[in-house]
This record gives structure tokens, C-alpha cells and sequence, in this order.
């Protein structure tokens, strides 16, 4: 891996949120010498990941890193001016982030091994989310219980159960790969595997689904489904499995709808905020009017009113980012994230057999996930709660989606 | 599953995460710079009031540099405007943020605040570097001081003239149409419409500026209308001698009696005729003149028209198809029938007659230091020429009768000075009390100030107008001079 591009890129990556902090300190924001101090940890901790990634690993794509650190210095920076309590949690997080990539992408265990203890990860990963259900904290009163927590650190098992979900689809459709493809099972006009391969991949599938539902966690539901049927599409490349996925999606959704008032309201709130702005469709429409009040440039950082947007340093960040750092600002980030999910999935066709679908399937969470989020807080599609990778406040999204992507570095080198 | 299968799928999905981003991008688009404006404009929207709440706006001043609004910062971040004199609310007016429906420079405004907002926020005379200063760097914007001509001490001592009556006064400088005072009352509490929004079925309609857009019959005191057009077309003469005093006439199907004379007092001048308003004189008058003639005079004297005045204004009328007749025309003759005016027509008429004949264009704005004002500034000078050099003297002759020996002699009691005057008691139908007017001007010789008083439903003019009329132009002439005004 060439040295002198990937810390130059670093680099480059890193001083956009340098500019957006310094800019805050010379104007004496409050936040601004916490961001610089943030950030003033941060960037070295890249640096010194890049170090030991660029010994250990033979080949890696030399933009994975830099792509992260812009996101995770930009969130730093964020979560100094949303969330000036929260910071200090926040930097330890971002930072444990920087080990979590290296972890994914250094620890001496063959990637095998992820795939042939699939099964205990699921079970164990199912396990967590099902405790949430009875020893769940809600984020606020009467809310989804969606976090355990344990000796004052709480953690959110829907986001493991993403990573854990990615490695068993894709240890799994390695295994059945040759059966999946071929496909002599008709069923009407298309044709599938027979139903008991197909089995332990619905069980999963399924089961993730439902616990989600039942704990009201639409958003982790929705990013499950688009992951289990992106890698079903990628590893079959049959059409059919999308069409029937579609259906069986339709359906649930349909049932859903029916048989729960949270999913009625965010439906009703997609298609018209504006009747409930005070109630309901608050935090949406305050969303929307904050991105018309950026503008092209933005406010400024710290300078415009995203703190009004309830959830704003989490779920809603990215309306933050189009409010104080523009148009311009909010592209540059959807920008990062298509070309984060694009070079993923270049590494996984570098890669082979379980890494490559492992890449595949990686960038494809990364990127919905973004897409999921970034989509809803600015009502291209129905609203649902998850967070923004790399950028919004929350110590186990940091963990997982860095740890993914560590994953992601060494998916390609190992081959 | 073969490389190039495995291939084709992945490169299918890479072209499905490049559609979706270019579709968030589209979306971002749409709510950012489409659909912006009108998400900005939004009540709920708390952004535009935190951007216009960030200006240092400027002072509102009196022509002596007491303070009219200003704005006062008891914490950081949270400004609030304060108007001291509350007797100047319909001049100055207000800034809400919640109340009214302005669309651009701030939710809801009214009066100076709105007419002058671009010189209060700063926008005027900011220059590039201004520009750059506020937008890209974010300094808080400065806002211009303003200098009104009011008075602030006229204001309070028309506010307590009128006390807690309906009514309006306007004061007008003769010479360049500065206005000096103008009130309306009720008035409202100009810092508190955000929080208690005045109810827009009130009856009293204290948001209303009497002044400038209530439309009143004014009564007798458009007796000096129809005296000007006499004298103007030459068919009478202030000294021609009349005999109305006991007898009633009917004039186009109006049966009118003189009304107002003195009681004994049955032959006398047309100068007379003016100061005891004799309503007979007048309609015979009209009716001589006849419809085109009559209206001809009335309209020159901007009465269908909105004066030119930085403030909304409305336009009078001088009856449904513009040339009233017959009845209607003996009627509006001396001032009743369908006639509708402002109390600044009848205050611009004051000062045409005061003047050389010409209705001046009022103005309100003396000054913005600091700032090449100019553009901004009111039109000053002449309106329109409503009457002749001549038949202007002739109506001040008129006028300083009436106040002296005539109905107006309670303004000149209550001045102490000789002044002219004349006074007008609307009549309305039912059981309503009329409306009661005054106009007038001082000093009787060389007149340097004109003022309009309406009491609505006040009464009669004589008894109650004309005493508020007086003392305002004492007020007003001491004022001038840089004497204070006693505020009774």
C-alpha cells in the first residue's frame, strides 16, 4: 500500500473540519476549543493507524481511510457545536472508532473464522436484541427500548446484529452459492433453491425482522431487509429473489401499517408534514426548513438553529449539516459516501469467496444506511430512526461501522 | 457463482448507489434552493427571526432627538424593541415577529418601522464590504438611526387632548408639509402584539391610523371647499350680503335652514355666513356652482386621491359617482351627504388655505445621520395646487372671522392667539352622536402651522374640537420656536 497518497490524502480529509473549528475558535464559538482538541487527537490517531495498516497489510484501498477520517473529524466537530455535554463521550468514542478499524482491519484471526462461527454470532447477536425487550432502556419515555445498558455504558445490540447479520448472509450464500445460482426450484414463472437451503437464511432473516418490529425499531428493520436483499441479489444475481423480496417487503410493510400506529404516523408524516407541524411532523419539518436555511454556503458553524431539530445530534445530524455548512457542505458528504459504498464494492470484486461478499455486503450496509437516514431527514423516503455512520452521536454505531470498516481495509487484502 | 457473474450483480448495485445519491442530491436541491423561500417565510420557522434579531436596529428619534423605538438589550441574544411614547404608535409603528403578514424584510410591520426598514436594519448604505461583513463573516448588522419631524411632546399633547376618545389630530407644518404630530386613537401597545395580538373584530380597531385611513363625513368645515370654489369661479364675494338667517329653503329636494346663526341674527356677509356656518348659504352656493363646477374644485383639492405619504393612506370620496347633484349636491356643499375624507385631507387642506394655495406633500422623515438619506427621504415640497394665491388669502380672511367672531372662537380662547379656524359637526344617521372637527391654522398672519381634529362621534365641533385644535397650534407655534410644550 503507497505511503505518501494515503497521508496526504489523510490529511486532506482531515482539514475541512480543522476549518470549520478553527473558524469557530477565532470567532470564539464555545465550541471551538473543544473541536480543536478533538480533532487535535483524532488526526494523529488516524496517522497512526494508517501507519500500521500501510505495514501489515499488503494490498488496501488507500481512500477507505482518508473517506473515514473526514466523516469522523467532521463529526467531532459536529458533535462539539450540537452536543457540547455529550463531547467528551463522543471523542473517547470517535477514538476507540480509530481501534475499532484497526481491530477489523489488523487482529492476527483468518476472516474464515467470522464465517464459521456464523450461527453462534446470530443466536448471540438475536439474543441481545431480545433482551432489549425485557431489560430495554427507552431513549425517552415511552419510546422504543432499544439500548442495554451495563455499568453506565449503554449499547444499542441492533447495530452488532447489522454486522452479524452481513456475516452470516455472506457466509452463508458462499456456502450456497452454487445452489443459489442454479436454481431448479420453480415456482411459477420463477425460479428459486429449494425451500430447506433457503431456510436457515428466512429464519434469520425473519427473526431479525420481527424483533425489530416488535421493538418498534423501524429504521434497523428497514437497513436489515435492504441488506438481506442486496447480498441475496448479489450472490444469486437473480432478479427473482429481488422481485420476491419486494413482495414479501410490500407485505410486511402492509401489515405494519395496519397492525402498528408508529408506522401509520411515519407513513402519514411522509406524505404531509406540514398539517402536524407542531406535533407529529416537528421534527421533519424543522428538518426541511433548516436545509432551506442554509443556502449554498450554510449559516456557519454554530452560527444557524439546528439545535431546534430534536434527535439533531443523532438521527437528524445531517440536517445540521446542510443548515450550518451549506448545500455545499451536505453534497461533499453524500459525495463521501458514494464514493465510500463504490470503492467497497470495487474491494469486493479484488476479493474472493467469503471476503468478497463480505465486502459486498459491507458496503452495502454503510451505505443504506446513510442513504436510509440522510433520505428520510430531508423526506425523499418515509422517515425512520437510525443513525448517520461515522458522524452521528452513538457509541455502538461508531464501534460497528468502524469495526466494518476495518473489515472492509483487509476484506481485499486477503485473498 | 462465477467472477463475472458475481461482477455483473455488484457493478449493477455500484450503478443503484450512484442513482440513489444523485436523487438525494436532487432532493436536497429542491428543499434548498426551490422550495427555500417559502420554508423560510414559515411562522414556525424561528430562523429568519433569529437572523433579523441579530441586527442592531436603529433608533427612531423625534425632530429633537427624543426617542421614539429603540431597541434594548437586557441579555445577550435577546433584544427587544421599547417605544416610550405610546401617543406616537400609529406614526412609528412596530416590528413583531409573530403578528402580521409582511413576507419580506420581517413578519408584520407598520408605520416608520415598515416604511423606513431598510434604513433601520442597516440594508441601505451597506456597500459591498458591509455586505460581506454581515453575510459571509457574520457580523450583526448596524441599523440607521432615524430622525422624524414629529414631536414627540405634540404627540403626547394631542394623545391627552383626545384622551380616551375616538378620534385623530394631524399637525402640519405650513411651509414644506412636515408632519409635526399625528395621532390616532385608541392606540396599542406596539411591544406587545406578539404576545397578545390585538382580536381583529375589536370595534374600537385600535390597529386602525385614524389619521391617515380612517374615511369620515367632515361636516361643516368643508364649507371652506365649497367657499373656494365660489370665490374661485367668481360668483360671490366674501363681502356680498346675504339673508338666510330665519329661512328655510328646499334646494334640489333638501329642505335646508341656515341652522347656525346667532339667533336674531338674519342678514349678513358671505364671510359671516362661513363663521356661523349658515348651511342654507352654502347649498344655494353649491347649487349655483353646479355639479361639474363643485366637483371640479372638490377634487383639486385631492380629495378622491391617496396623498403621497410614506404611510398607508386612503383615498376620500366626494360621493358615488363623483359629481354629486341635487340633493346630494346641496348636501355636500356644507359637508354632509356621501362625502368621505381622511383627518390628512382635511389637515392638507388647512395648510393649501395657511399656504399660497398649494396642498404640500407631507412628509415625515427629517433625517438619517450618518447616511446619504436622500433617496429615501420623502418627496417634499408641493402636491398640487388646490386654489388660487388669491382665493387662499380670501378663505384665511374667512377663517381668522370664524375663529374670532364665529363657531371657531373656542380655538382661539383655548390658543390665546389669533389664528383661523373652522369648525364641523357631521351629522350621521340614527341616533349617533356626530362627528366633531376641526381645522385650522396659526398665527392668523403668515400662518406657519395647519392643523385637522376629529373627535369621532365627539359631539359638537365647536365645543370640541375646536379647543383641542387651538391648543395644538399654540403648542405646535412654541414648539417651532424651541419653547417647551406644556403638556396639560
Amino acid at each position: 500500500m503507497p505511503g505518501r497518497p494515503l497521508f496526504a490524502l489523510l490529511l486532506l480529509a482531515w482539514l475541512p473540519a480543522l476549518a470549520a473549528a478553527g473558524t469557530g475558535w477565532l470567532s470564539q464559538a464555545p465550541f471551538g476549543t473543544a473541536a480543536l482538541v478533538g480533532l487535535a487527537t483524532l488526526g494523529p490517531a488516524f496517522a497512526l493507524l494508517a501507519i500500521l495498516v500501510r505495514r501489515r497489510l499488503r494490498i488496501a484501498d488507500p481512500l477507505l481511510l482518508p473517506l473515514a477520517c473526514f466523516l469522523m473529524s467532521l463529526g467531532l466537530v459536529l458533535q462539539a457545536r450540537l452536543a457540547p455535554a455529550l463531547f467528551p463521550r463522543h471523542l473517547f468514542w470517535s477514538l476507540a472508532g480509530v481501534a475499532a478499524i484497526g481491530a477489523g482491519a489488523l487482529l492476527p484471526v483468518p476472516l474464515r473464522l467470522l464465517s464459521r462461527y456464523r450461527y453462534t454470532w446470530a443466536l448471540s447477536a438475536l439474543a441481545l436484541v431480545a433482551l432489549t425487550l425485557v431489560a430495554g432502556k427507552e431513549a425517552s419515555p415511552g419510546g422504543p427500548r432499544l439500548w442495554l445498558e451495563l455499568g453506565g455504558l449503554s449499547f444499542q445490540p441492533a447495530e452488532p446484529l447489522k454486522l452479524v447479520l452481513v456475516v452470516f448472509l455472506a457466509g452463508y450464500l458462499e456456502d450456497k452459492q452454487d445452489l443459489l445460482a442454479r436454481g431448479d426450484w420453480k415456482f411459477g414463472p420463477l425460479r428459486l433453491i429449494p425451500w430447506p437451503y433457503l431456510a436457515p437464511l428466512a429464519v434469520m432473516l425473519g427473526s431479525s425482522l420481527l424483533l425489530l418490529a416488535v421493538q418498534r425499531d423501524l429504521g434497523a428493520a428497514l437497513l436489515l431487509y435492504g441488506i438481506g436483499l442486496s447480498l441475496l441479489y448479489v450472490a444469486s444475481l437473480r432478479f427473482s429473489y429481488v422481485l420476491l423480496g419486494t413482495a414479501a417487503f410490500i407485505a410486511g410493510a402492509a401489515q405494519l401499517h395496519s397492525r402498528m400506529p408508529v408506522a401509520r404516523i411515519r407513513l402519514a408524516i411522509w406524505l404531509d408534514p406540514w398539517s402536524d407541524a407542531q406535533g407529529y411532523g416537528y421534527q421533519l419539518v424543522q428538518a426541511l426548513m433548516a436545509v432551506a436555511g442554509g443556502g449554498f454556503l450554510g449559516s456557519g458553524l454554530g452560527l444557524g438553529q439546528p439545535t431546534v431539530i430534536p434527535a439533531v445530534h443523532t438521527d437528524f445530524v445531517f440536517a445540521a449539516i446542510a443548515e450550518e455548512l451549506g448545500l455545499a457542505g451536505a453534497a461533499a458528504v453524500v459525495l463521501v459516501y458514494a464514493i465510500l459504498g463504490l470503492r467497497g464494492l470495487r474491494g469486493a470484486l479484488r476479493a474472493t469467496g467469503f471476503a468478497a461478499l463480505l465486502a459486498a455486503g459491507i458496503s452495502i450496509a454503510l451505505t443504506l444506511q446513510a442513504l436510509i437516514i440522510m433520505g428520510g431527514v430531508i423526506k425523499l423516503i418515509p422517515l425512520t430512526g437510525i443513525t448517520l455512520p461515522f458522524l452521528s452521536y452513538g457509541g455502538t454505531s461508531l464501534i460497528t461501522s468502524t469495526f466494518m470498516l476495518g473489515l472492509l481495509l483487509r476484506a481485499e487484502a486477503e485473498r | 457463482m462465477s467472477r463475472e457473474a458475481f461482477r455483473a450483480a455488484v457493478l449493477g448495485l455500484a450503478r443503484a448507489f450512484v442513482v440513489a445519491h444523485v436523487l438525494l442530491l436532487l432532493t436536497l436541491g429542491y428543499w434548498g434552493v426551490v422550495r427555500a423561500p417559502r420554508l423560510l417565510q414559515r411562522g414556525d420557522n424561528a430562523r429568519w427571526q433569529a437572523f433579523e434579531r441579530r441586527i442592531a436596529r436603529g433608533r427612531i428619534l423625534d425632530r429633537r432627538g427624543q426617542v421614539l423605538a429603540e431597541t434594548v438589550t437586557e441579555q445577550p441574544e435577546l433584544a427587544t424593541r421599547r417605544y416610550p411614547h405610546p401617543s406616537a404608535v400609529h406614526v412609528v409603528g412596530y416590528q413583531a415577529w409573530r403578528y402580521g403578514a409582511g413576507l419580506s424584510a420581517s413578519y408584520g410591520s407598520a408605520g416608520a418601522e415598515g416604511a423606513y426598514d431598510a434604513a433601520l436594519r442597516g440594508d441601505l448604505g451597506l456597500g459591498l464590504r458591509g455586505m460581506a461583513a454581515a453575510r459571509i463573516l457574520h457580523r450583526p448588522q448596524r441599523g440607521h438611526d432615524l430622525l422624524l419631524t414629529i414631536d414627540a411632546d405634540l404627540q403626547d399633547l394631542a394623545a391627552a387632548q383626545l384622551a380616551d376618545r375616538e378620534g385623530a389630530v394631524v399637525l402640519l407644518n405650513v411651509s414644506d408639509g412636515a408632519v409635526l404630530a399625528m395621532a390616532s386613537l385608541p392606540v396599542f401597545d406596539p411591544a406587545a402584539l406578539d404576545q397578545s395580538p390585538p382580536d381583529p373584530d375589536d370595534p374600537r380597531s385600535p390597529l386602525l391610523n385614524r389619521a391617515t385611513q380612517g374615511r369620515y363625513p367632515p361636516g361643516s368645515i368643508f364649507k371652506a371647499v365649497t367657499l373656494a370654489a365660489a370665490l374661485e369661479e367668481g360668483l360671490a364675494g366674501l363681502d356680498d350680503q346675504v339673508t338666510d338667517g330665519d329661512r328655510a329653503e328646499w334646494l334640489g329636494g333638501l329642505e335646508v335652514a341656515c341652522g347656525n346663526n346667532p339667533p336674531g341674527v338674519l342678514a349678513f356677509s358671505l364671510e359671516q355666513a362661513f363663521g356661523w356656518s349658515c348651511n342654507l348659504t352654502f347649498a344655494r352656493l353649491g347649487l349655483q356652482l353646479g355639479s361639474e363646477r363643485w366637483a371640479r374644485h372638490a377634487l383639486a383639492f385631492g380629495i378622491a386621491d391617496a396623498p403621497p405619504f410614506p404611510l398607508p393612506v386612503a383615498a376620500g370620496s366626494v360621493g358615488t359617482d363623483e359629481a354629486p347633484s341635487g340633493a346630494e349636491l346641496a348636501g355636500a356643499s356644507f359637508g354632509q351627504g356621501r362625502l368621505l375624507v381622511t383627518p390628512l385631507h382635511m389637515a392638507l387642506l388647512a395648510a393649501a388655505v395657511a399656504g399660497d394655495g398649494i396642498l404640500p406633500k407631507p412628509y415625515l422623515l427629517a433625517d438619517v445621520p450618518g447616511v446619504n438619506w436622500r433617496r429615501l427621504a420623502d418627496d417634499q415640497g408641493g402636491w398640487r395646487r388646490a386654489l388660487s394665491p388669491g382665493g387662499a388669502e380670501q378663505l384665511r380672511r374667512a377663517m381668522v372671522w370664524a375663529a374670532a367672531e364665529g363657531w371657531a372662537r373656542p380655538a382661539q380662547d383655548a390658543a390665546g392667539l389669533a389664528l383661523g379656524g373652522k369648525t364641523g359637526t357631521a351629522q350621521l344617521d340614527g341616533n349617533q352622536e356626530p362627528h366633531a372637527w376641526f381645522i385650522g391654522f396659526a398665527p392668523a398672519e403668515r400662518p406657519r402651522v395647519a392643523v385637522a381634529v376629529l373627535l369621532v362621534n365627539g359631539g359638537e365641533g365647536s365645543r370640541e374640537a375646536a379647543p383641542v385644535g387651538g391648543r395644538m397650534l399654540a403648542a405646535a407655534l412654541r414648539a417651532l420656536d424651541g419653547q417647551p410644550v406644556a403638556v396639560r
